[in-house]
Formats: structure tokens, C-alpha cells, sequence
């Protein structure tokens, strides 16, 4: 093993320093830690539209994808002095609080690529409302036996389904096998109702199309299908933000694509090596769900009358 | 609160799962030993005075001193084949009526929650305790300890004092003027019941407070207001400060321009991944400029 690097860097009026940046992340297509903080440092205003004021899980991978990985949810003491957290419950209703790292500026997010942190997974809400998501999600995930294409198609009935239902939708590719489709609402629901709400139209799709959707819950009892997981949208879960990293051997990004790029693009169609192009080329996609938080009022009484 | 331990107490056939969490904690204003001329941190080095040097961590063993020089050494195997068994139980052995435990066996106190399935268990075990006047006398093993501990009822709930083992305990006669009593006029046995009399009262804990603490924090801060104060010592220098933002945008122009003379390079930034048929492949993209 080389010497170790050192170095302290200015970024945005604050010091920090960087360490081993010459530390290979990604073996295959040889990414390393320095490609991380430059992905982070670049793309750091489409990162912090979706991580900004939301708890946030990170998962490190110090060694790189293929040794050891952790989960932290709670924000380390040795963190730099920037660094802003918030206090939460835990998840499972326990009195014990987490202290939650907060994305909120680029030297955080050049402290957590530094940490080795890949894949970042911010909460559905936000800390000031923490039981109301502004987002819902549909994730699609090809069972064994099942192609790109099974969740493509299944992705564009979800749009469907949604459309009849009133909702826009904008998708993701999660960047490891399936899809994430992200529908942007006002933030009154409880996480009880958003993941009601997707197991029912989720429910409703494996009705009509028993062959291609499931909602099983056991793993061996899926095959050949595109299981549609409605438990993502639960408080503290972790499903990877827009645009954030997955630990795969292809440093895919989880990026949001246009419906009309989604009948084309493959799963790792953007990864560590072109993604920035693509950012430069590309606004965030999921922006305009911001300024379109969508009521559920409507589309749970239509659900609610074809479940009863 | 944080737990410190899980697992249960067990007494007779019945396990009730638990945390322990520590009950007390101290407050005094911690300091650092820092050199006065620069005011850096010391630091502690080991170091062998024979030898005379530094030695590091695999240098340094375990030594018992049987007689004056003489030592037998103790390797972490040999405590290992001795360490109690990390069970992770509250093992209760005896009830003992509460007021047979004289307080200076007690040395920390934790506090014990039920985990969601042991409530009823362990109200009921606080509800019997309670009704019989009784503290149980248990083992546990905390971070590869064994200790001795009493468990007793504790405001609403059930608090695991560890405690010393007898033999730890000194004998308060050994001090010569205490063991033998003088002769003691009642009139003033009386005077004296009289005043304690006078100044009984109820025993109210937060009426008393660390005045020195109290002083030295108010000290604290008059130094910290009067910039009369340490400064932190400065990271150890690792060269120039680099703007990172700077530098990440030249390394991009920098590319560029390499791009622009030299057409697509065959670094990673014009691989790309694609997944075909036949999964995932390697292949080069046909960038132009």
C-alpha cells in the first residue's frame, strides 16, 4: 500500500481534509475515491435539491466496493465543525435519537465522498415535517428470470396507471437492476398512506397483469416478475437519492431519466465516467416535481373505491 | 439514554430481557495537559528506561510483581482461558431483606428497562420486590467482568447497583480510636439527640451543589470572554491549501483541451458500460470532439 495522502483543500470558505484519494472504489472500471469527490464537488446542486434538510443514511465502503461496507445513520463526533445534523427519532419508535448528517452545503458532501461514502439515501420527508413525505415512490425490481425490458414496460404502467389517477410521475433508474418512479406530493400524507397508496395500485397492477407484476413479498415466490415494492416508503428507509452513487461494479449513478429516454437507456446507462457530461448537458429532472407537490385526495378515493 | 448491556435477568425459570443503562454520571470540567510554552497537547510516550526507548504496543506484556523485581508474565491468552463466561444474564442467587445491605457495598448504579416483551415480567418482579421489602442479590457480567450487583426497586423501575465483594471491604475497627468507646455522660448524649433534632430535615438532593464547580466554570469563562485562552493548536502542516473547486475546474478545461487536440482519448472518460444481450461488456463511445 502506497504512503498515505494527505491534503488540505479550501472548498466553499472551508477546510477540510482529504485523504488516500488515489484509493480505488470501483476495481473494474477503476474509479477512485478522488473520481468521488469530483462527481461530488461537480454535481453538488442536483445532489442538494434532493438531500438538502432531509435525514440522511450514507453507506461507506472504506475499502472500496468489494471490501467491507457499514450503514451510519448517525453523525460521527469526529465529523468537521460544518457539518449540520438533526436529531430524530428513531425509526422503529424507540425513544433512542439518531443524529441524523444533513447534506446541506458542497464541503459536506466533499467530507462524506471522503468518508467513502457511495450511496446516500436521504428520507422521503424532510426534517421539518418528518412524518409527511413530499415524495412517493414506486420501486421496481426484476425478480429472477426477468429482463430490463419486463421493468421497463412494467414502469410505463405505472405512468399509466398514475396518469388515470391525476398524478405526474418522474422515473429513476436505480442504477443497480430496476426502476424507481417518483411521484411528488404535498407533504400531508402520512408514510401509513403513501406506502398504502402504492401497495394498492401496486395490487391493482398485479391484478391486471398477474404475468409480469407481483407484489409477493417472499423473494422465491416472485420469479419471472417485476415486483413492485410499496415499503420503500416508509419512514428511515433507504433508497438511493437522485443521482446518488451505487456500490455495483459498473459505479452506476441513480439517475433520473425523461420517460422518452427510458425507452432506450439501460440500467447502468450512466456511471461515474459520464455522468458530469450528462449533468452538463442535462437539468435535473426531478426539479420540476418540486414546484408540483400533487394532491392524493382524489387518486386514494379512486383507489379506495376499487380496492373496497 | 444509551443502553450499555442487553440481555435479561433471570431468576427461577423466568427471563425477563433488559437494558442497562448507566444511572449516574459526573460533571467535572475536564482539562488538558498542554506544554506552556506552545500550549500544544503532551503527549504520553511508553518507553523502557533500560532500553532506552520508545517501545510500541506488541512490545509491552502483562507483568505480575510476586516479590520485590520478580515477575511472572501473563499473556492475553492466559486471561482469556480465565475470563468469565459472557453470559448475558442477570444471574439473581438470594433476596435479602433491603436494609441488610449497608451502603458501602454499593459501588455504581444503572438503571434497568424491559424490552417490549419483558414489561409484565418486570413489573411484576418490581411490584413483589416492592411488596415484600426485598433487594436481590444476582451476578453479572459486564465487558468480560464479573460482578456481584443487587437489583432493588428503584423509583419506577428496577435498578442494578454493582457492588463489592466482601473480602474488598475493610474493616472500619483496624482504626484504633473508633474501636474502643469512652464512657458517655446521658445528659449529653441528650444535647446532642437535641440538636440533630433541630436540624432535621427532609432530604432534598438538588438543594446541594458543586460550589467549586461552579467557580471554576464562571473562571472558564471570564478566561474564554478575555481571550485569555489556549489557542488550538494548528493542524501539522501538509503543505499548501489547495482550492479544491479551483483545481477540479482546471482539471476539466485541461481535459477538454486535450480532447479538443487530440480527438477522443482512450482514458476511462470515453469508455462507457453498455449491457447487450449477452451482459454486461466494456466498449469505447464514439465521441466526436
Amino acid at each position: 500500500m502506497a504512503a498515505e495522502q494527505r491534503q488540505t483543500v479550501l472548498i466553499d470558505g472551508q477546510e477540510l481534509e482529504i485523504t488516500n484519494w488515489d484509493r480505488i472504489l470501483w476495481p473494474e472500471p477503476g474509479f477512485t475515491k478522488g473520481d468521488l469527490i469530483r462527481y461530488y464537488a461537480l454535481a453538488t446542486p442536483y445532489l442538494l435539491t434532493h438531500l438538502r434538510d432531509r435525514p440522511l443514511t450514507v453507506t461507506r465502503y472504506p475499502q472500496g466496493i468489494t471490501g467491507c461496507s457499514f450503514y451510519q445513520k448517525n453523525c460521527p463526533a469526529y465529523a468537521p465543525p460544518f457539518v449540520k445534523t438533526a436529531p430524530m427519532e428513531s425509526s422503529r419508535g424507540s425513544e433512542k435519537t439518531i443524529n441524523y448528517i444533513l447534506a446541506q452545503d458542497r464541503p459536506t458532501l466533499v467530507w462524506l465522498a471522503n468518508q467513502a461514502c457511495i450511496e446516500l439515501h436521504p428520507w422521503l420527508s424532510r426534517r421539518t415535517c418528518p412524518e409527511f413525505p413530499d415524495w412517493l415512490v414506486f420501486d421496481l425490481d426484476p425478480a429472477e428470470g426477468c429482463s430490463f425490458d419486463d421493468v421497463r414496460e412494467i414502469a410505463f404502467l405505472v405512468r399509466k396507471a398514475l396518469n388515470e389517477l391525476g398524478l405526474v410521475s418522474y422515473p429513476k433508474l436505480s442504477g443497480a437492476t430496476g426502476i424507481h418512479i417518483y411521484v411528488p406530493i404535498e407533504p400531508r400524507y402520512p408514510y401509513s398512506v403513501t406506502s398504502g397508496f402504492v401497495g394498492s395500485v401496486g395490487r391493482i397492477l398485479e391484478a391486471v397483469y398477474p404475468a409480469k407484476v407481483t407484489t409477493e413479498r417472499l423473494v422465491k415466490n416472485r420469479t419471472g416478475r417485476v415486483y413492485i415494492d410499496h415499503l420503500q416508503n416508509l419512514q428511515g428507509k433507504t433508497l438511493a437519492a437522485p443521482y446518488s452513487p451505487r456500490p455495483g461494479p459498473e459505479a452506476a449513478i441513480s439517475a433520473p431519466v425523461t420517460w422518452e429516454e427510458l425507452e432506450f437507456v439501460y440500467p447502468q446507462h450512466f456511471h461515474l465516467g459520464n455522468i458530469l457530461e450528462r449533468l452538463q448537458k442535462t437539468p435535473d429532472l426531478f426539479a420540476p416535481g418540486l414546484h408540483n407537490r400533487q394532491s392524493l385526495d382524489e387518486a386514494l378515493a379512486t383507489i379506495g373505491a376499487q380496492v373496497t | 439514554m444509551r443502553s450499555l448491556w442487553n440481555g435479561s435477568i433471570s431468576f427461577g425459570l423466568v427471563n425477563i430481557p433488559v437494558k442497562l443503562y448507566a444511572g449516574t454520571s459526573s460533571e467535572d470540567i475536564k482539562f488538558n495537559y498542554l506544554h506552556r510554552i506552545c500550549q500544544t497537547p503532551i503527549k504520553y510516550q511508553k518507553a523502557c528506561p533500560r532500553c532506552a526507548k520508545e517501545v510500541g504496543e506488541d512490545e509491552i506484556v502483562k507483568g505480575y510483581q510476586f516479590q520485590k523485581s520478580q515477575y511472572v508474565i501473563m499473556e492475553n491468552e492466559d486471561f482469556e482461558a480465565i475470563a468469565p463466561e459472557k453470559t448475558r444474564t442477570i444471574d439473581i442467587l438470594d433476596f435479602v431483606q433491603l436494609e441488610s445491605i449497608d451502603p458501602v457495598y454499593f459501588q455504581r448504579t444503572y438503571y434497568l428497562e424491559p424490552t417490549e416483551t419483558g414489561i409484565k415480567a418486570y413489573h411484576l418482579l418490581k411490584q413483589a420486590m416492592q411488596a415484600t421489602g426485598k433487594i436481590a442479590i444476582a451476578k453479572v457480567v459486564i465487558r468480560s467482568r464479573e460482578h456481584l450487583a443487587a437489583v432493588r426497586v428503584y423509583g419506577s423501575g428496577l435498578a442494578l447497583e454493582t457492588m463489592y465483594y466482601a473480602h474488598e471491604i475493610r474493616s472500619i475497627d483496624q482504626l484504633t480510636r473508633v474501636g474502643t468507646e469512652p464512657e458517655i455522660n446521658p445528659r449529653e448524649l441528650e444535647m446532642a439527640m437535641m440538636i440533630i433534632d433541630n436540624l432535621t430535615t427532609a432530604f432534598e438532593p438538588a438543594k446541594y451543589h458543586n460550589e467549586y464547580q461552579k467557580l471554576l466554570a464562571a473562571v472558564l469563562e471570564q478566561k474564554i470572554a478575555g481571550k485569555e485562552t489556549a489557542p488550538a493548536p494548528a493542524p501539522p502542516a501538509t503543505g499548501k491549501v489547495i482550492d479544491l473547486m479551483a483545481a477540479l475546474e482546471a482539471s476539466v478545461q485541461a481535459t477538454k483541451h486535450e480532447q479538443d487536440e487530440q480527438g477522443p482519448s482512450p482514458g476511462r472518460e470515453s469508455t462507457q458500460l453498455k449491457v447487450t444481450s449477452k451482459g454486461l461488456r466494456r466498449q469505447k463511445t464514439e465521441e466526436t470532439g
